[in-house]
């Protein structure tokens, strides 16, 4: 017969993980999150993409500029390859203005009127029935620039356009921390943001699991069961461990899904249609470039290339196990003193404040991470694990970490004895609510405790 | 004598400013069929924390199989509280195979004496079921099963019988029984239920306001609990007789049966106390003096009036 403390918890700790893993809502919870999630960021893309609207655009070079005439009194571009092939961009182009009725008549949507002063003023005026979108606008000032750039080497150097290129320089400032090397950007806030509220949610989410298992056993009256062989600690522990564990395991499917729905989608972009067009108009080899490069090309998306993403996932799994545990402290306490849920209601709102402020704290820290608010909310240990979050991405001292973790952990440690304490003699109470004299009395003074 | 499975002396618990338990000391030997008795309040329920392991005495000595309690005996017990409950998300049999896991069992050995079990009481359709969907008499047997699937040496049961059907009430009792008789096991039932306490338990043990009002086997129990009561059939002259005795012993009850028209056979039943310096033979002797005695029964007190009686003397 095994009958040693460590075979009684781990047999806990596999009923509460099993049971719970087993559940046709965490199932569907663990598979359908990071689709979810993606179709989520997806819609909202295609739903942006199908409200802009074409825009058809009517261009006067009154002074013959970028056109020449052509066949039948029209005007072409001197320049075609600066007016790429787009869905939602179309020029035309001609020498005079037309009237409102007449352009909306003929299906345009704006008018571009430029002369000769263009090349000292750099600015044209743009004449709109419907106001493009900021999108289109900056196509249109780049197609724009780009033609003038090119007449400009033309009449006013001896260079070749290709050349001019190579001279041409545009200086793009990267931010690094001179002690850590890392990158900083708005970028690395937001993402710290999300992991915030990713933790904060874990967090809470499975603290209260804690609590509702505990006023389960309490109510249906199993626990006088389980704890004729099993110490109140014990089944404690094994409760927190076993439900802690189902938390990790949802963040590992979470992360394994998004990382392999990442890889499906960047494929399916490398193999599309869409690719290569791209890779045209970036000027690039056909087939040279792969989804990390349209990533990195992507001014909003470029910074998911800089995060160290093992030390967020390894440094967030660490803070949602610490910090769940001690906040799964409170939650077991409440847990033992009622007998149904919805007695232990008003007593969560004190154990969630010390969170929800946390998570407040986080949203005022993405601008200023340094801030000493920042530091100091991202090392008390109620704080600490949504706080760090906000910090990580942006590239924190080891040491801040280390001392962070060690902090929470203590802290966990002491606040998961302490409930134990009360856990043990509040778990058998019927009928009658402790209050918090005899709380604290049990946690200074304990009962003599099981065998 | 052999060791007693169960031993306490001066053990005492206490909740704050309640006592629970005042110095008690209590015996209980193996393979006997044990009833704890009480009031409610009277410590049964914390006596049985103790020995399961759940709570610790205050003070006083408890010792298992003739050790000093430590949690490793606590496999050797099986405990079925008054309260008691299943998980609601588990399955039936799985839950059953936790306990036994908790126990130290090994898991091939538990499901092979489950197997058994389920037969033994008529629950094989349920091995897969949800608990949710068990109603309490099926809850009750699941329940029993887990309590006793890992072969306890000391069954402790509290009102094993609440919820039960009496056809299922009778197929536990009978597992209890073959259990006893075919293992030695020796069971502690704490119940309210006299009836099965006279029909089942070979002693009693009855606590009040925790201390022990009164323990010992139940047959001997009953003999003290009846002494110097007796049911007397009588004929003859009732008025003088019950005048006669009225002056040295009390007249519990009257009731007569007529067996002829003539008044003067009738025949009378009286349930007489007498006092203890008036031995029933010396009695006897004096009655047939005075009436034509019939019939002269010890009066049998049922566990019922014991239990009231001891509780009442103890409270007064």
């Amino acid at each position: 017969m095994k009958q040693g403390a460590f075979h009684i918890w781990s047999t806990v700790v596999r009923r509460e993980y099993v049971t719970r893993v087993r559940r046709r809502a965490f199932l569907v919870a663990t598979l359908l999150g990071p689709v979810l999630w993606v179709g989520l960021v997806a819609g909202i893309v295609l739903l942006t993409q199908s409200t802009e609207s074409p825009a058809k655009v009517w261009v006067v070079d009154h002074d013959g500029l970028l056109t020449v005439p052509a066949e039948g009194g029209q005007f072409v571009p001197t320049f075609p390859s600066c007016y790429p092939e787009r869905n939602l961009l179309e020029y035309r182009f001609g020498r005079e203005t037309k009237e409102a009725d007449v352009l909306e008549a003929e299906g345009f949507t704006c008018m571009v009127e430029l002369d000769e002063g263009i090349l000292q003023s750099k600015k044209a005026q743009l004449l709109h029935l419907e106001p493009p979108t900021g999108k289109t606008k900056r196509w249109m000032q780049r197609d724009l620039s780009q033609a003038l750039e090119r007449l400009k080497v033309r009449e006013q150097s001896n260079l070749n356009y290709d050349d001019y290129l190579a001279l041409k320089t545009d200086v793009v400032l990267v931010g690094i921390d001179m002690t850590t090397g890392e990158h900083k950007g708005a970028g690395q806030g937001g993402l710290g943001f999300v992991f915030s509220i990713f933790m904060l949610t874990f967090v809470l989410v499975y603290g209260m699991h804690v609590m509702r298992g505990v006023i389960e056993e309490k109510s249906n009256r199993i626990v006088e069961v389980v704890l004729s062989t099993v110490r109140p600690g014990q089944l404690l522990a094994g409760k927190i461990a076993g439900i802690g564990l189902v938390g990790l395991t949802q963040i590992a499917a979470w992360a394994a899904l998004s990382w392999a729905l990442m890889l499906g989608l960047g494929m399916a972009i490398e193999q599309s249609a869409w690719m290569e067009s791209w890779t045209a108009t970036q000027g690039l080899t056909a087939g040279t470039a792969d989804f990390q490069t349209v990533l990195a090309a992507e001014e909003d998306l470029a910074f998911l290339l800089d995060i160290n993403w093992g030390v967020m996932l390894g440094c967030g799994a660490l803070y949602f196990v610490l910090g769940y545990a001690m906040y799964a402290a409170f939650f077991a306490t409440i847990g033992a003193m009622v007998e149904q849920e919805a007695d232990a209601q008003y007593l969560m709102l004190p154990v969630m404040m010390p969170l929800l402020f946390s998570y407040v704290l986080a949203s005022m820290t993405i601008d200023a991470p340094e801030s000493t608010l920042a530091i100091v909310s991202s090392f008390v240990p109620f704080s600490s694990p949504v706080s760090m979050m906000v910090r990580l991405p942006m590239g924190v001292p080891w040491w801040h970490v280390a001392i962070s973790m060690a902090l929470l952990a203590g802290t966990a440690a002491l606040l998961v004895a302490l409930a134990a304490r009360v856990y043990r003699v509040a778990i058998l109470m019927y009928g009658k609510r402790p209050n918090f004299r005899e709380i604290v009395r049990w946690t200074l003074r304990p009962d003599s405790g099981a065998l | 004598m052999t060791t007693p499975v169960l031993h306490t002396q001066g053990v005492t618990k206490s909740f704050g400013d309640h006592v629970a338990l005042s110095p008690l000391d209590v015996e209980v030997q193996e393979g006997r069929i044990v009833g704890l008795l009480g009031p409610n309040g009277a410590g049964k329920t914390t006596l049985l924390r103790m020995v399961t392991g759940i709570t610790k005495p205050d003070a006083g000595e408890l010792r298992m199989w003739g050790q000093p309690h430590h949690r490793k005996l606590l496999s050797r017990m099986g405990y079925l509280p008054e309260e008691r409950g299943l998980y609601k998300s588990m399955r039936v049999a799985e839950q059953v195979l936790y306990f036994a896991t908790l126990r130290g069992m090994a898991r091939p050995d538990a499901e092979r004496e489950l197997k058994g079990w389920f037969e033994r009481l008529e629950v094989e359709g349920w091995w897969n079921r949800e608990v949710a969907d068990l109603s309490k008499g099926m809850a009750q047997k699941i329940q029993f099963i887990a309590t006793v699937l890992h072969g306890p040496e000391l069954l402790i049961l509290d009102e094993p019988f609440s919820g039960l059907d009496p056809i299922n009430a009778a197929l536990v009792r009978g597992e209890m029984m073959r259990l006893v008789k075919d293992n030695g096991t020796t069971l502690v039932l704490s119940t309210h239920d006299m009836g099965s306490v006279e029909a089942l338990c070979d002693e009693v043990i009855l606590l009040h306001q925790g201390k022990k009002v009164l323990a010992g086997p139940t047959d001997v129990v009953r003999e003290d609990a009846r002494r110097g009561r007796i049911r007397l059939a009588m004929r003859g002259n009732l008025m003088a007789f019950v005048a006669e005795l009225g002056a040295r012993a009390e007249l519990l009850s009257k009731s007569t049966r007529t067996e002829s028209a003539n008044a003067s056979d009738a025949i009378h039943d009286l349930d007489i106390a007498l006092p203890e310096d008036w031995p029933m033979p010396a009695f006897l002797a004096w009655a047939v003096e005075h009436v034509d005695v019939l019939e002269a029964v010890p009066l049998k007190l049922s566990m019922e009036e014991v239990f009231v009686q001891s509780v009442e003397s103890a409270s007064s």
